[in-house]
């Protein structure tokens, strides 16, 4: 429920821009939101119609990628994709625990990045 | 219609108003945010912790709770200046909340200041307060598979603290496993099992705040130092 002062945000920084370029209408937001930041896309869908209710940004489609969370190696720091699966919590040690030999040859990984909530551009008429 | 790339953090009014608490609160105060689910035992560890640290170092407390002083009352019977924060609803602590509850403190009276940020471990990571530390409260009675089904929280925690220790032996839990869910999550946050109920391990807690507040004065006196060399 944290998605509605999200949303309210994602909406105040899309307003503040278009203001700023003086155009009439927000067709589009391109976000990208981290699969670790608990921050759940459809309930961004469902403030967004909410809170942009007679503003620029009314019925614009929302474009939401999800980014998934990297491994790091905690020897040398390189970061690899990770196969994360948000509903197989009990898979990730063994997941963790598969992946390469990283090339410091060190076996040990932590998760990292996945986190936050990105505006990456507005469309405007 | 045109494209206007932006690349905009959705939470930068939250940071930018993070990074005022954090001069307002000064070099000199050690300002921790703890998080965990309710009922992990972040009061009692307060309660606690003052108690222990009582003569040694002064406190200063940030409830936050959807409803009620229940808390702060808690919090005041220790002798440690306290203000509740009421989200009415509201899943987690902002900014901005912080920012107006600390006029009601004495900071300039307080080594440490902690928030309880409102049981939840979920929302409230995605938050910056302004703390130096975030510090996850888990417990026993919630299962050793916590840190991999929550993972955000664990991911940003200095430090995590694991509750109720001594109800281990009526627990099927693993210590063992709970420590590795949390390594594999966070290879840096420095794992201190507890019990506020006996008081076994709390002086690894107090030692890590401790040691937190010295390296936190010491960058500061080390920036003060370069500041002023960098005036002449």
């Amino acid at each position: 429920m944290h998605e509605l002062s999200i949303t309210q945000a994602i909406l105040d920084t899309a307003l503040r821009h278009a203001e700023q370029a003086h155009v009439k209408t927000i067709r589009a937001l391109d976000l990208r939101v981290g699969a670790l930041s608990g921050i759940v896309d459809e309930s961004i869908r469902f403030y967004f119609e909410m809170v942009s209710r007679d503003t620029l940004a009314e019925g614009a489609l929302l474009r939401i990628e999800v980014v998934p969370p990297h491994a790091r190696c905690r020897a040398c720091g390189a970061e690899y994709d990770f196969p994360f699966e948000a509903d197989v919590a009990e898979a990730w040690l063994a997941q963790l625990g598969s992946l390469e030999r990283c090339a410091c040859a060190q076996r040990a990984y932590e998760l990292s990045g996945g986190t936050g909530c990105y505006l990456d551009s507005i469309d405007v008429e | 219609m045109t494209r206007i790339p932006l690349i905009a953090n959705v939470l930068e009014y939250n940071t930018a108003v993070a990074a005022d608490v954090r001069k307002i609160v000064g070099p000199r105060v050690l300002m921790l945010n703890l998080i965990s689910s309710p009922g992990a035992g972040k009061t009692t560890l307060i309660e606690r912790t003052a108690a222990a640290l009582k003569g040694e170092l002064r406190l200063a407390v940030i409830e936050g709770d959807l409803a009620t002083t229940l808390d702060a009352g808690r919090v005041a019977a220790q002798g440690v200046p306290v203000v509740q924060i009421n989200t009415n609803g509201g899943c987690h602590l902002e900014a901005r909340q912080i920012m107006a509850a600390l006029p009601q403190l004495p900071l300039g009276e307080a080594d440490v200041l902690i928030i309880e940020n409102v049981g939840n471990l979920v929302c409230p990571v995605e938050f910056d307060l302004g703390e130096d530390a975030q510090v996850v409260v888990t417990s026993l009675t919630e299962g050793d598979d916590k840190p991999l089904k929550y993972p955000a929280s664990f991911m940003a925690a200095q430090a995590v603290v694991v509750n109720k220790l001594d109800l281990a032996p009526y627990l099927p839990v693993s210590m063992d496993r709970l420590c590795q869910s949390i390594t594999a999550i966070n290879g840096r946050a420095k794992i201190m099992p507890l019990s506020c109920v006996t008081g076994e391990g709390l002086e690894a807690w107090l030692d890590w705040i401790r040691t937190a507040l010295r390296a936190k004065c010491a960058q500061g006196r080390h920036r003060a130092a370069r500041a002023a060399l960098q005036v002449h």
